[in-house]
Formats: structure tokens, sequence, C-alpha cells
């Protein structure tokens, strides 16, 4: 009888610990699954936003090679410079997202990405003030800072263009970079120009959440300031500070 | 040697082979591996220290006296390293507080005559089931509020199995089971165990063995 304990006694026990593991390896399974799925998720939202910035900044590149059709040989020379300055850059940035090395000749400073961008954005008929006294520091890849000004003087080029000033100010320093322009007359909503919605295609929310995760991955904080009818966005390490765009007339 | 002391020591040792050659699939294996190791040695080992004593405990001294403290040591080992092993599996933590608590333990039970009779044999009933309650406080939090934190392995099922042995034997003189103060008797039990996780070490190494080459294939 004794025996016949002992041996229940094991059969308990293995039972009990093959239960519990079993039960406990189920759960793990299941938040396992979830944990991926959430990844999976968040995959795919980096790949709409970054089709979402490679979409606009191919249909620039496509607006400034119809301009060169009809352009005058000079400048058509410059387009072509502005397309093979804009491309290597673009190519080195993908290239050091992958590990691989990349010349001192193609690195993108902020300058430089600026510069190139802001000629790009004028070939559409839209000015674009660059004042720029400084490279931003910043602690994100120069592909981050390109997808940051891509989205800001987009969204400020459109907004400006529907607001019959198709003027955008720019103005860069170490600390702080800034992107202004008119705003539409009321009764437009002025909040949806500033409201971030990854999900808003078509509208100025999507570029400005992924100009606001540009930020964060930058070590930046992206606020913005509104004066009457003039918008300023500002990227900052903090948000306070005053304006270098403050009390500039956006009128020509 | 009773044919139960043969057949435990011999499975014993089985087990340990069969863990260390998991070791080899799996590096993290290797407390457990170490420890069954040792669980295998010490059998024999208070044997040989036994050799050394002779008469009642509270007599002991000098090379009696020495192998006596060792043999406590090696009581306390048993305790002290399920408890490490549920803190290094389970928690993910480094063990070592768990080695100072023992040594402290240890220390507790050397004065001598004091500890001795039935004072040592309460004060080691005392430190088994404190490390039961550790060792289930560990699990427990693990299993229920950390569930996601750490994959269940074979260790774990292997510690959940000893863990579930301990727990009764501590609870049998509350329950009256009778039966299990009866040292002979219990050693059938952890003859089943031991048989059970020798099986659990090479259906899981199949079972790993067959998951790589599927996903391999």
């Amino acid at each position: 009888m004794t025996f016949l304990h002992s041996l229940l006694l094991a059969a308990f026990a293995l039972g009990a610990a093959t239960s519990i593991f079993w039960m406990w390896r189920m759960r793990w399974a299941a938040e396992r699954r979830v944990s991926e799925q959430s990844f999976l998720v968040e995959i795919g939202r980096n790949a709409d936003d970054l089709a979402h910035d490679l979409s606009h900044l191919v249909g620039l590149i496509q607006l400034n090679l119809f301009v060169a059709d009809v352009g005058d040989p000079q400048q058509q020379r410059e387009i072509l410079e502005d397309l093979k300055e804009s491309s290597t850059m673009l190519y080195s940035m993908f290239r050091e997202l992958r590990g691989r090395r990349v010349s001192d000749r193609a690195v993108a400073t902020p300058e430089r990405s600026l510069r190139t961008l802001a000629q790009l954005v004028e070939r559409t008929g839209v000015v674009v003030a660059l004042r720029v006294e400084a490279s931003l520091a910043h602690g994100g890849a120069p592909l981050t800072f390109l997808r940051l000004i891509e989205n800001l003087i987009l969204n400020a080029a459109r907004e400006a263009t529907l607001a019959g000033e198709s003027r955008v100010d720019v103005f860069m320093n170490e600390s702080r970079l800034e992107v202004g322009n008119r705003l539409r007359d009321e009764p437009h909503p002025r909040e949806a120009v500033v409201a971030s919605s990854p999900g808003r295609e078509g509208s100025p929310g999507r570029g400005l959440a992924i100009a606001r995760a540009s930020a964060r991955a930058m070590g930046h904080v992206l606020s913005h300031h509104v004066d009457e009818d003039y918008l300023v966005f500002v990227v900052a390490r903090e948000s306070s500070g005053p304006l270098a765009l403050q009390g500039r007339s956006p009128i020509a | 040697m009773s044919w139960l002391d043969t057949t435990l020591l011999v499975l014993e040792i089985v087990l340990g082979v069969i863990a260390w050659a998991h070791v080899r699939r799996d590096r993290s294996h290797w407390p457990l591996a170490l420890y069954l190791s040792w669980m295998a040695l010490e059998s024999p080992l208070r044997d040989i220290d036994r050799l050394a004593r002779t008469g009642p405990s509270t007599g002991y001294a000098g090379l009696a006296l020495a192998a006596f403290h060792l043999d406590k040591l090696i009581v306390f080992s048993w305790t002290f390293g399920f408890v490490a092993l549920c803190v290094w599996y389970f928690l993910r933590r480094s063990a070592w507080p768990v080695f100072v608590l023992g040594a402290v333990v240890w220390l507790m039970a050397l004065p001598h005559p004091f500890m001795t009779g039935e004072r040592l044999a309460h004060y080691y009933a005392f430190v088994f089931t404190a490390g039961v309650v550790l060792s289930w406080l560990t699990i427990v939090w693990v299993v229920l509020f950390r569930s996601g934190s750490v994959e269940p392995t074979l260790a774990h099922w292997v510690l959940l199995t000893y863990a579930c042995l301990d727990f009764v034997c501590t609870l049998a003189p509350f329950l009256e089971l009778a039966f299990l103060a009866e040292w002979e008797r219990l050693r059938v039990a952890t003859i089943v165990v031991t048989s059970g996780a020798i099986s659990a070490h090479v259906y899981w190494g199949h079972f790993r063995c067959s998951e790589v080459q599927s996903n391999g294939g």
C-alpha cells in the first residue's frame, strides 16, 4: 500500500508540473504571438510611411523633370545638377541605413539636404526663402532629417499655395529648424492644418505625424506657433524660446 | 546500499549525463545539469563522509566534527541549489544572493554541540520549508504575472516537477500522510520522478531536433 502511495505521489508531481508547465507555455505562446503581431503592424506602418515620403519625393523629381523639358539649356543643366545631387544623397542615405560605407562626398548634411530640397520645391512654383546659419545638430540618421524637412516643407508649400501666397520661410541653425507659411483665411478649420493623424492620406495630418516621429527619432520635439494668419513649425530640443521667423511678413 | 538506493543512484547518474548532453543543444541548461550531477554525487559523498563519524553527534571532535559540518553543507546545498535554480531560470536574476543566504544558514548551523539531534532536525525542516516557499513564490510570480517574459523550457519543467514533489513532502506532516515520513517509501516516488525527468530529456531532445530539421528543410 505504501508503494502505491508513493507511486500516486510521483504521478501527482509529474501531472501537476506538466499541467502548470503546459498552461504557462500556452500563455507564453499567446503573448509571443501578440508581441509578434504588434511588431509586424509596426513594420507595416513604417513601410507605409516610407512609401508616403518616397512617393512625394519621386513626385517632386518628376515635376522637376517636366520643368526641364520646357526649360532653356542653362536651366536644364541646373536641374540635372540638382537631381544628381539629390539622387546621390538619397542613395547614400539608404546605403547608410543598410550599414554600408558612404563616401564623404556623398554624405548628406542637414544644410546640403535642405538646400537641395528647397531648390527642387522652388521649381514647382513655390518660393522657399531659406536662411541657414548652421546645420541642425541632431542624433538621427540623414534619411530621418530628409523625411522631416520633406514633410514640413511640402505641407507648408501646399498650405501656402491654398492661402494664395506661394512662399515658405525656412530658418535653420545649430539648435532649431523653423518652417513658416501663411494660413488660409477663416472659416477653414486651422486645427486641421496642425493636427497629426497617421490615417489621413492626402491631408497634412499624415505628413505631420511622420514629421513628429522623425523629430522624436532625432532627439527633438516638433511644435507649432500660430500668429494671426502665419504658422510656424519649430523643431528643437525644447519647444520654448523666441521664434526666428516671428514677425516676418509672409507677404513678398 | 539497498536496491532502491542503487536504482536511484543509477538513475541520477543517467539523468546527469543526459542533462549535460542536452547542454550541447541548449547552453542555458548547464546550471540544471550541474545541480543534477551534484544530486547524483552527494549520496556517495555522504556515505564517505559518514565513515569519518561514529557515535552520538554531540561527542564529535576534530575530523568527525569537520565531516559533520560538511554533511550539513551538503544537506543545505539541496535546498539553496534548488532555490538558486528557480531564481536563475524563472526570475532571470543572478543567484548569488541565494548562495550568500545559504552560507549564512550553514554558519548558523555550526555551533556545536548546540546544533545536533532534534534541534538540528527541526532546523533542517525549517530551512527545507522556507526553501519550498521561496521556490514556489518565484514560480507563481513568473507563471501568473510574468508568463510572457521567460520561454518555458525543459529546465523549467524539471524544476516544476521537483517543486511539486517538495511541496507535497512539506505538506505531508500537516495532512497526516504518515507514509511520507518513511524515507524508504518516499524514494520510490523520487525514482519515478527521476525517470520522468530522464524521459522528458529524451523526448525534448527528439522534439527539438525534429523542429530544427523541419525548419531547416
